[in-house]
């Protein structure tokens, strides 16, 4: 009998423990009660080794300096990081403070992860100099959702031992490209691949020529297309460019296959590191004969979690923001401040790199389409690749798109007016 | 008395035998199964008939029973037809090719040929390798400008412009079959190599006696003892395809406009990618009743043959 009861409660003890497993995430609402030890959390997606400890030592610093409460850093690969603050905020646990890709801000903010903070930004100032597209960017209905933590942008980078003056028109940079393109040299490289990559370069040309994405199928878009898959047909640029992430598109450039590429900031220590000899400069964009200069924003924000404690955690943002500790920070990261005041440091404008990602920054416009912009984007995707492929013309692929998109975007712009 | 015992009776005969004790012991398993496998797969059935997305993910109350709005939704979607072709293109290829290649590579190491044993043992690292990897590998393979079978077909003179496998829409459903191809045919080869040495030395001794050519031999002994390994064998790599995501998206992210797409990714992106999370559990409910009906195909011929033997 003893065996009996020994085997039967062993099984129990097994079963047990699987459920202790399964329910480890429950425990920590017990700490939620405003005490001493109150912990606070802050999340990140920061694989590189410095920007880890930056983070470290920012926090470190603050509760020696400041008394402050503990401040738990945890590290979620990018790869799941979205769908774990979704699920997070299923279950009700959100962090406090979270970095995020701040072109997701209205995704979030529909996901009603992101706390509305508009008060406490316009009450401390931390954001009245930001560059007024990066302010965009974390709008939704007129409120404020989040912070930045550095801005970046896309630029041209050409290599100065073959090509003199860089273009600055569309018809330039054809030009220009095709008179460097030969046998193993592409005279122009941009990502293409599937994923925000290919939109991310793309957009900067459909807004040059003064369209947006209400018609995708607009003269100035096709034309901006049917210059890109015109030059991969030619050869001028790479048929491979529709697989190309905007990583590939830096190598093909450091290896020394592509005479002139787009890429951001990021891309810049890799390309050194790797490439330490070969000669090159940056350039703004190339835009349309009659357009303008223009550049995609991107970059990273912090933003604080819904129903979490706001007044706990806005006094470590304080500290963190604080302009020569930030100044300090945005350095150590290697990032562009998103700021026009800290942007105009000389760190920046006396640096022949930076300066020019300064200037293009200021020509850079927020993907701020709403919620479903991922949709949007998506069937952007389709259509550059169909038309890059060589499947579609410029504008049948456009036209499919737009079927798509301009519904998404009319949806998009009534509820602005609603809650406007 | 009665011949059998009342339903009653039998319960007390299960609690005092002890018998209890035994199926107790499966208790473990059974939840296990129970929380990681069924209540997922329930919870997305559920999901498909609700309106999930992310604006109401946080809160479930707000999740609607829309009935058939989620499936009509992706039926409507013509890169959801298309990726429901492709599944089969994919899977059928990818079986055909994988099988009878590793079968040729069963028949090979089963002459057991001096260093046969570490040949073999290498060929498995294309299984073991994380689908991610190869992906990248084949990636750079079959890249248009700097890949290197281009570069062979060139050498060669079998054509004279590079192909652009991954980037046109023609090749490069084709081109992520045969990454998956060759991620398949050690598993085979492993599979069919352990059942063609279970057969027994004295059927084809006598069958030698008898007269028996190396082909007959093959379709009249070999092919029918490995029935019952083969039929498995094709239901787990159906099971193995029809569920491939990571060489996809290494190789080609599902592009160019969606042309290597198959119904598990076209899921992931209906789900991560644009948070249309009831219309990705509908697609997955799609390829759900897909495995059913083919293990339960499967379950009524291994039944028949069993009958049969």
């Amino acid at each position: 009998m003893l065996k009996k009861t020994l085997a039967i409660a062993l099984a129990a003890a097994l079963a047990l423990g699987m459920s202790a497993c399964g329910g480890n995430n429950d425990k920590d609402t017990s700490g939620d009660n405003k005490g001493e030890s109150k912990t606070l959390n802050l999340w990140h997606y920061w694989d590189s080794e410095g920007q880890q400890v930056l983070l470290a030592d920012m926090v470190k610093a603050y509760k020696e300096d400041t008394n402050g409460p503990e401040i738990k850093i945890s590290y979620i690969p990018y790869s799941e990081y979205i769908q774990k603050i979704l699920v997070t905020a299923a279950g009700g646990q959100l962090p406090e403070l979270f970095i995020y890709d701040g072109n997701s801000t209205a995704t979030f903010v529909e996901a009603d992860i992101l706390a509305d903070i508009t008060d406490r930004i316009e009450a401390s100032g931390i954001m009245k100099d930001t560059l007024p597209g990066v302010v965009d960017e974390h709008k939704v209905g007129g409120k404020l959702y989040g912070f930045p933590v550095y801005a970046n942008c896309v630029a041209l980078f050409y290599r100065t031992d073959l090509i003199d003056t860089p273009p600055t028109t569309w018809d330039e940079l054809y030009e220009t490209a095709k008179s460097v393109s030969k046998d193993g040299m592409y005279g122009f490289a941009m990502a293409g691949g599937g994923g925000e990559d290919a939109v991310f370069q793309f957009l900067p040309f459909m807004w040059s020529a003064g369209e947006d994405l209400d018609n995708v199928a607009a003269p100035g878009t096709v034309e901006a297309l049917d210059l890109i898959s015109g030059m991969i047909k030619e050869g001028i640029m790479s048929a491979d460019t529709v697989n190309n992430s905007q990583e590939d598109t830096r190598v093909l450039f450091e290896t020394g296959r592509a005479a002139m590429m787009l890429n951001g900031p990021w891309n810049v220590v890799p390309l050194q590191e790797n490439a330490p000899d070969m000669e090159w400069d940056l350039a703004m964009i190339p835009k349309k004969a009659d357009g303008e200069f223009a550049s995609i924003l991107g970059g990273e924000s912090f933003g604080i979690g819904k129903d979490t404690d706001i007044d706990a955690i806005w006094d470590f943002v304080e500290y963190l923001v604080e302009p020569e500790r930030y100044k300090e920070f945005l350095k150590g990261l290697g990032q562009l401040p998103a700021d026009s005041v800290l942007g105009s440091d000389p760190y920046y404008t006396d640096d022949p790199v930076n300066k020019v990602f300064i200037e293009q920054l200021k020509s850079a416009r927020p993907r701020a389409y709403g919620g479903k912009y991922n949709e949007m984007s998506k069937a952007l995707q389709t259509a550059l690749s169909s038309a890059m492929s060589g499947d579609q013309s410029a504008q049948d692929a456009l036209n499919d798109a737009a079927a798509t998109i301009t519904p998404l975007y009319e949806e998009f712009k009534a509820s602005e007016g609603a809650s406007e | 008395m009665k011949n059998h015992a009342s339903p009653l009776q039998s319960t007390k005969k299960f609690f005092q035998s002890g018998r209890y004790v035994d199926y107790s012991f499966t208790i473990p398993a059974l939840l296990f199964i129970a929380v990681f496998m069924l209540y997922p797969i329930w919870y997305n059935i559920i999901m498909s008939f609700k309106d999930v997305s992310v604006s109401n993910l946080k809160d479930t109350s707000e999740q609607a029973f829309v009935g058939l709005a989620n499936f009509k939704a992706i039926f409507a979607d013509k890169y959801f037809w298309s990726a429901f072709q492709n599944t089969f293109i994919f899977v059928i290829l990818s079986l055909v090719f994988q099988f009878s290649i590793g079968f040729l590579f069963a028949l090979y190491f089963n002459k057991n040929f001096k260093g046969a044993k570490w040949m073999r043992a290498i060929l498995l690292i294309a299984w073991m390798n994380p689908a991610i990897i190869t992906g990248a590998i084949f990636k750079w393979l079959l890249a248009g400008d700097i890949g290197i079978f281009n570069y062979f077909l060139m050498q060669i003179g079998l054509i004279t412009e590079p192909i652009n496998f991954l980037a046109s829409t023609q090749t490069a459903l084709y081109s992520v079959i045969v990454g998956n191809i060759w991620i398949g045919i050690p598993f085979n080869m492993i599979i069919l190599l352990s059942g063609i040495q279970g057969i027994g030395n004295d059927l084809y001794e006598s069958a030698v006696i008898d007269g028996a050519n190396s082909v007959k031999k093959f379709f009249y002994i070999t092919v029918p003892c490995l029935k019952p390994t083969i039929l498995v064998l094709l239901l787990l790599g159906f099971i193995y395809t029809f569920k491939v995501f990571d060489i996809i998206y290494a190789m080609t992210t599902g592009g160019p406009a969606n042309s290597s797409q198959i119904l598990p990714y076209y899921a992931y992106e209906q789900s991560f990618k644009l948070f249309k999370f009831g219309q990705g559990a509908a697609a997955s409910c799609v390829s759900f009743v897909l495995i059913a009906l083919l293990a339960a195909v499967y379950i009524y011929f291994s039944n028949k043959e069993e009958m049969d033997a």
